[in-house]
């Protein structure tokens, strides 16, 4: 075993590649990763010194965890090691954007907002919107395949990434993909690194491919005090020509903060395009809603905008150090939203829950009751029943976020299936000491 | 100690079990007919069952092997390079499943793409990735190539529509990617594997994702009397934000072939290129789009735009398009069906250097490609007994890669690598780069004999 060389020393080499300014350490409190607090953290202002850093710990062994925003470094199992977090902040430009070709590169620090703002002029945009996406960096997008209701009507990020530069654990750079939106030359690369938590390399750079921006926007929101007719309401939606770019269920407590004078179960739905479709839409679902006896509100441009920024910040309304995503299919989806309400209501103080019923994707969140002494291991017990209950059905039960004393007890990602043996192989091919998120991904990888 | 062609045939029965030369001569090469290989044997398994029987005798044996389906790939890629044995998958076309509240499908790997969507149609559902050999193609050959196809420019590329894979590797395991319709938790290796050209394993069930079928659609035909006129349409039509399901381009050579063909669509053979663009959606956007494309494309010289008039013009007008292979095909003893992408706003400046090549080249050129995605396919008529010509095409496809790759494209937007396009690769990719994927192939292929001679170069001894 090799042990972390002295703080100093580090401290020291560490300003030799970035600077005095770019360096904190010890890193403070609040950069602590499940309780652990990081020896440093290292602000690079270029690929090269990226590149530079993980030499450095490549040699030393030491433990590096990249971080965006740090919006989702609550997310993953405890890391093993943490010794250096290294931060993207100052390597956040824009390389290219041809309106013309509909691609862009980044710096995998460029936020969301930022480059956004730069497209929406050419009525171009990225349709990404994680949890907290007004914090988003792009590179943290990439590597968490973070997504929020627009993945009903626009897909995850991994179907937009179209290149990436990586700076791999012993500091090597590596390019997959390119700038081009169809491209089969050589192995997709990309997708190794989309969505692989930091644990295979550093994402550097990101190419993504563009959609227009579409002209006009509107929002229905269907209001009931039972599920069902919810449910009714989303499938003739899915059955009909209609095209939302969102479907989300929302429970009363998370719609008591979307629409507080409205605090009701909710079916909401996006719908982006056209000014002549998004306007045929929203009298088909008022119609819809006439025949179901639902209460309708409807929400037009920045209205809309704005109720959908709120849903990707519900985190921060609501005290949450729980947070639990279930994957289903797609018809699953209410079975799974009441399956998850029902068994962990006892557990939490106040519980938002949001689901889509395109997607299979149900979010359940709020503040764990801590007061009674068992009452991590009531939550422990709760997601263990979930889990057996939905893995059978091709399902999963992932923690996002949670205390670490039940991350200590309790696997976030669960079953990897078949083709574990082949991802331990390619952590082994990709970062053979170990020094990149250890521990953090499926099956402590 | 038994042959191992003897314990094939004792998992298969004699008659699946092919190794009569003459026989083996309709397997030696796929639609790219330059590269010609002979199998040691060709199998013809019709269970996931048999085809793990009999790679692990092959595993057993160290003997190299390789999937394919309809044989139609225009990469070299379903050829034996090292000899062995291919696994011909036409048998397994059984549809397992449809599941329309799940909107997804499981279909054994020889399926044939039309015949997916043909069997979800009544009820209003399409299968989106549609390669112009769609009535021939395999969803199991899809896969290894990840197709694209005229609607990937909204739709995506086959990868974009496959939601599960069980795959059978190199030394007999079954396992799964994907999550067959709910999310997989681990790496994307079902993403990794669509488009690995069959050199990670064979993939014995595919799931897919089935699409409703759209409100209204309506393809749009425009004749230009310049080729850069219609590239700059091409260009206007994205910039505007409009977002069509397909938008294709035929140059003349391309039209005068389709027109004294069977696929013969009534386009203007007087024209120097047509755009054939398609909106589909919700019938006011789809309205609303096709009035835009018409008032762009005359403001960008269009001599008329046409709009289909009923589904029967519309399936004329894409006979032609889908056709065109075919019809060129006709007019030389060989066809290179050349494929490499550039970014999109490179257009009106690469396909006049491309016909500049040609020309230099003193070699007959037909251009008909994917304009919206930039996915050229510069295809040259020839013959493969003129030594000197075969010569004289190599060199201008080599000159044609490194143009588009000087403009910051790829070598292949859609037929893949396979063999055709190895030595091209450190053009894009550099050693380290190529050295990566040599490890991620050995982490599913560890001892190199899935499809061995594809995707990556060799040096001396090493795969790198």
């Amino acid at each position: 075993m090799v042990t972390s060389p002295e703080a100093s020393t580090l401290e020291r080499e560490l300003i030799s590649i970035v600077g005095e300014a770019n360096v904190l350490c010890p890193a403070p409190n609040e950069y602590a990763i499940d309780e652990r607090r990081p020896l440093a953290i290292v602000f690079p202002g270029t690929i090269e010194e990226v590149a530079a850093v993980l030499h450095f710990a490549y040699a030393q062994e030491l433990a590096v965890i990249p971080m965006g925003s740090g919006r989702r470094l609550s997310f993953g199992n405890p890391p093993e090691r943490v010794d250096i977090l290294l931060s993207t902040r100052r390597l956040d430009r824009i390389l290219e954007y041809e309106p013309a070709d509909l691609t862009a590169s980044v710096e995998a620090g460029c936020r969301l907002e930022a480059f956004n703002r730069e497209a929406l002029p050419h009525r171009q945009w990225l349709p990404f919107d994680p949890p907290d996406a007004d914090r988003a960096t792009l590179g943290g997008i990439a590597a968490t395949d973070d997504f929020g209701p627009l993945r009903h009507g626009y897909g995850r990020p991994r179907d937009y990434v179209i290149g990436v530069e990586v700076v791999r654990a012993d500091g090597t750079r590596l390019r997959a993909g390119g700038r081009v939106v169809k491209n089969v030359t050589g192995y997709d690369l990309n997708k190794l690194f989309v969505g692989s938590f930091g644990t295979l390399g550093v994402l550097v750079r990101v190419n993504f491919k563009l959609r227009p921006y579409p002209e006009a926007e509107a929002t229905a929101v269907l209001l009931s005090s039972e599920w069902e007719r919810l449910e009714t309401a989303s499938q003739q939606i899915m059955r009909s020509e209609l095209l939302p770019v969102a479907l989300l269920f929302s429970n009363a407590e998370a719609m008591s903060m979307l629409l507080p004078d409205r605090p009701q179960k909710a079916l909401l739905v996006r719908f982006l395009e056209t000014p002549p479709a998004v306007a045929y839409q929203v009298d088909r679902v008022r119609a819809l809603a006439r025949s179901l006896s639902l209460d309708l509100l409807d929400f037009a441009s920045a209205a809309s905008r704005s109720l959908w920024e709120t849903v990707g910040r519900l985190r921060r309304f609501f005290p949450t150090d729980l947070l639990v995503r279930l994957s289903v299919l797609p018809a699953h989806t209410m079975a799974a939203l009441r399956a998850g309400e029902r068994t962990l209501s006892p557990c939490l103080a106040s519980m938002y829950a949001l689901a889509q019923p395109g997607t299979g994707i149900v979010h359940i969140g709020g503040k764990l009751l801590t007061e009674e002494r068992d009452g991590f291991s009531r939550a422990m017990e709760a997601l263990t029943r979930l889990r057996a209950a939905w893995e059978p059905r091709r399902g999963h039960v992932i923690v996002e976020q949670a205390p670490l004393a039940i991350k200590q007890n309790f696997d976030v990602w669960g079953d990897a299936g078949s083709s574990l043996p082949l991802m331990r192989a390619l952590k082994q091919t990709f970062d053979p000491k170990r020094i990149l998120s250890p521990g953090r991904f499926v099956a402590g990888l | 100690m038994m042959s191992w062609i003897a314990e094939l045939e004792a998992i298969l029965g004699d008659e699946d079990v092919i190794t009569d030369p003459e026989r083996l001569l309709a397997y030696e090469c796929d639609g790219l007919s330059i590269h010609k290989h002979l199998p040691s044997a060709v199998i013809f398994p019709e269970s996931a069952e048999e085809v793990v029987r009999a790679v692990k005798v092959l595993a057993r044996h160290r003997i190299p092997f390789l999937a394919r389906g309809a044989g139609t790939g225009l990469s070299g890629g379903a050829v034996a390079v090292q000899g062995g044995v291919i696994f011909e998958l036409a048998r397994m076309n059984r549809i397992l499943e449809i599941d329309y509240e799940n909107q997804l499908a499981i279909v054994e790997p020889g399926v044939i793409n039309l015949a997916l969507t043909r069997a979800v149609a009544d009820a209003g559902y399409f299968y989106a990735p549609d390669p112009s050999s769609q009535m021939a193609c395999t969803l199991g050959g899809n896969v290894a190539e990840n197709a694209g196809g005229p609607h990937c420019l909204k739709y995506g590329m086959t990868g974009h529509h496959i939601l599960g894979l069980e795959v059978v590797l190199p030394d007999g395991t079954i396992i799964t990617l994907g999550g067959h319709g709910a999310d997989a938790v681990g790496y994307d290796l079902l993403g990794l594997f669509i488009g690995s050209e069959g050199t990670f394993g064979i993939a014995t069930k595919i799931t897919v994702r089935l699409m409703r079928q759209p409100q209204a659609v309506k393809t749009l035909l425009a004749d230009f009397l310049s080729v850069e006129d219609a590239s700059r349409a091409v260009s206007a039509i994205i910039a505007a934000g409009i977002l069509p399901s397909a938008l294709e381009m035929m140059d003349r050579a391309t039209i005068e072939a389709v027109e004294a063909s069977v696929y013969a669509a009534g386009l203007p053979t007087d024209a120097a290129a047509v755009l054939i663009i398609e909106v589909d959606g919700l019938e006011a956007s789809v309205a609303y789009d096709a009035e835009r494309i018409v008032e762009i494309c005359r403001a960008h010289g269009a001599r008329q735009v046409l709009v289909a008039r009923d589904e029967a013009e519309r399936t004329r007008l894409w006979a032609g398009r889908k056709g065109a292979f075919g019809a060129l095909g006709r007019i030389s003893p060989d066809l290179m069906v050349q494929d490499a992408v550039i970014p999109r706003s490179k257009l009106p400046e690469v396909l006049p250097e491309i016909y500049r090549i040609a020309a230099r080249y003193g070699l007959r050129m037909a251009n008909v490609f994917h304009a919206g995605d930039g996915n050229l396919h510069p295809n040259i008529c020839f013959d493969g007994r003129n030594p000197e010509e075969v010569e004289r095409v190599k060199a201008a496809c080599q000159e044609i890669m490194h143009l588009c790759v000087r403009v910051g494209g790829s070598l292949t937007g859609e037929h893949g690598v396979g063999l055709d396009k190895i030595a091209y690769m450190p053009l894009v990719f550099t050693e380290e780069d190529l050295e990566a994927m040599a490890r991620v192939r050995a982490v599913f292929d560890p001892e190199g004999r899935c499809n061995p001679g594809k995707v990556l170069p060799v040096r001396r001894c090493r795969a790198f």
